[in-house]
């Protein structure tokens, strides 16, 4: 790598670190596996600096895909720096906003790993289920029931609406025409 | 209030940063995770790839003139890795010069020399048939070439350029009747934290220490780090050759390494050799890991040599002029006639483009694919007899 292309890959990781970290926390609900996962994904994109068109959205669907794998992955496998396990976030302040984002992470923590990833790549990267499936290395029929079956689960706890453009039903869901 | 679910996730991602605890790990530590990433996938081959990735790695084979598909990675113009036994290594006394023999012990293959400094010369550790991926850079991240891999580095320092103190405290053990330590918490490198550590070093020679050291996680155990640095040989004296041979060089700059591929640890995974020149050269003395001349703090220069399928098109110019990068007055680059090869200089700054151009212009080039055709170092660069 040479100096512009390292000056570069810095901007890029100063720059998506943080959002990147965010992301994986949704994924696997764990802020150490969470950095493990952005860490691990950004070296392997240093080595391929060059030959990635998209870094940004390259990082993001790698992301979600080792935040899964590091769920997955048995302890001693994972490639982790040593040292404590980073604290947790403060307990809630009982106030109703932070009560409401406290809800949807609690909602989101009580659903199979899976199902997180493909909630988080369809609806907050707006990936089609093709394009999710493929990030995930499933199915795509795997894709729209998971789909499904996290939305239901959410509903039951969240009141939420259904995305624009889309239309569900348990164990299918397909983009409205 | 009912939202949609785009919304939700954006506020939980949004809400959940603004308690995040701290990050253990920034920028530089990803750079740092990164180049060992890449340092241990540096040695590519012939894979099963197709098309024009299989292409780019025969390309960027030959010069590190493999022997075959389970050969070894070996340096440039040495003899193939071989089980029959090696003399005593001696030290070879030139600065540029390296000694270490490729030989198999077990289930371990060891190259012969891939870079050499004035300090010590190292040479890969493949255990087994270890073999590494080239991928396609793609979401998907299809295998489009394996490569032989390696797992650890076998690093020979010069007499007296080494001192074991991040082995205090450790294992003593014996290897071939020469006092040793063991350390399964040491790093090749100090500083890094990944999961890559085991170390053995031990004295080849009196007052002369050489180390082995895991590069992966897998590691190594004591027992195998022991039947490497049992079998480390030496043979005749070789000088490193190269495929660029440089007529003038900016005045003060002297040879600090010479590559198979880059200058560890800042190896580039795609180069066919190199050489790094700077204005103060580290001493190579009172050592106590191997030496990144790049961030010695001098002012310093890399070319390297580049199959063309592993650079940017918008650098490719083919011609047998130099010509340098709109965007960084620290980068020239020069093609080979073929138009297969990419010379880049790389300049930490404090050169003029019109001298680092004049660099690569005054240069003669030999066929990066013919190894034979390749100059000795210390006929390559001025003043690198010493």
């Amino acid at each position: 790598m040479n100096s512009d292309d390292e000056a570069a890959f810095r901007e890029f990781v100063t720059a998506q670190m943080d959002q990147l970290r965010g992301l994986a926390y949704l994924t696997c609900g764990d802020w150490q596996l969470a950095e493990d996962a952005v860490c691990t994904v950004l070296a392997k994109l240093y080595t391929r600096w060059r030959r990635v068109d998209r870094p940004d959205s390259y990082a993001r669907t790698m992301v979600v895909r080792a935040a899964v794998d590091e769920v997955r992955r048995p302890w001693w496998k994972r490639e982790r720096a040593a040292g404590d396990a980073l604290p947790e976030p403060p307990a809630s302040d009982g106030t109703p906003a932070v009560v409401d984002r406290l809800t949807v992470l609690q909602a989101l923590r009580t659903l199979p790993v899976q199902q997180r990833a493909v909630l988080v790549l369809r609806y907050l990267e707006g990936r089609s289920v093709q394009e999710t499936a493929e990030a995930l290395r499933c199915p795509e029929g795997t894709v729209k029931t998971h789909t499904a079956r996290g939305l239901a689960r959410l509903r039951e706890r969240l009141d939420v609406a259904e995305p624009l453009g889309i239309v569900a039903v348990p164990g299918h869901i397909e983009r409205a025409s | 209030m009912s939202r949609n679910m785009q919304d939700l996730l954006q506020e939980a991602r949004a809400d959940a940063l603004v308690e995040a605890p701290p990050m253990r790990r920034g920028v530089d530590q990803v750079v740092a995770a990164g180049r060992m990433r890449r340092t241990r996938s540096r040695l590519l081959r012939i894979g099963a790839g197709a098309g024009t990735a299989v292409a780019v790695a025969a390309a960027i084979a030959l010069p590190h003139a493999f022997g075959g598909t389970s050969a070894p990675p070996q340096a440039v113009g040495a003899p193939a890795a071989t089980t029959a036994p090696a003399g005593p290594l001696t030290y070879p006394s030139g600065a540029f010069a390296y000694g270490i023999t490729g030989y198999k012990t077990g289930p371990f293959t060891v190259s012969s020399a891939i870079l050499v400094t004035p300090g010590y010369q190292e040479s890969y550790v493949r255990r087994g048939d270890e073999m590494e991926n080239i991928y396609d850079g793609t979401k998907e991240e299809k295998v489009v070439a394996s490569a032989p891999g390696y797992s650890a580095l076998l690093t020979v320092y010069r007499p007296g350029a080494f001192q074991p103190t991040r082995f205090n405290g450790t294992e003593s053990v014996r290897v071939n009747g020469r006092p040793g330590l063991y350390a399964a918490g040491v790093h090749y490198q100090p500083g890094d934290t990944s999961p890559s550590k085991g170390a053995l070093a031990w004295q080849y020679a009196d007052g002369a220490w050489a180390t082995v050291a895991s590069v992966t996680p897998d590691g190594y155990s004591k027992a195998e780090f022991l039947q490497i640095a049992s079998g480390l040989g030496g043979g005749a004296a070789t000088t490193p050759t190269v495929p660029v041979k440089l007529a003038w060089t900016p005045p003060g700059y002297t040879l600090t390494s010479v590559g198979a591929t880059d200058d560890f640890p800042n190896g580039g995974p795609y180069m066919v050799s190199s050489v790094r020149l700077i204005k103060t050269r580290p001493a190579y003395t009172g050592l106590t890991a191997t030496v990144d001349a790049s961030a010695a703090g001098s002012p310093t220069f890399r070319v390297g040599v580049f199959p063309v399928s592993f650079t940017d098109s918008t650098h490719q110019r083919p011609g047998a002029a130099a010509y340098c990068n709109s965007g960084n007055a620290n980068l020239c680059y020069r093609m080979t006639p073929d138009g297969k090869y990419l010379i880049e200089l790389n300049s930490s700054g404090g050169i003029s483009t019109a001298d680092l151009r004049r660099v690569l212009d005054e240069a003669t080039l030999a066929d990066p694919g013919k190894p034979a055709t390749w100059f000795p170092v210390t006929q390559a660069v001025p003043g690198a007899d010493g």
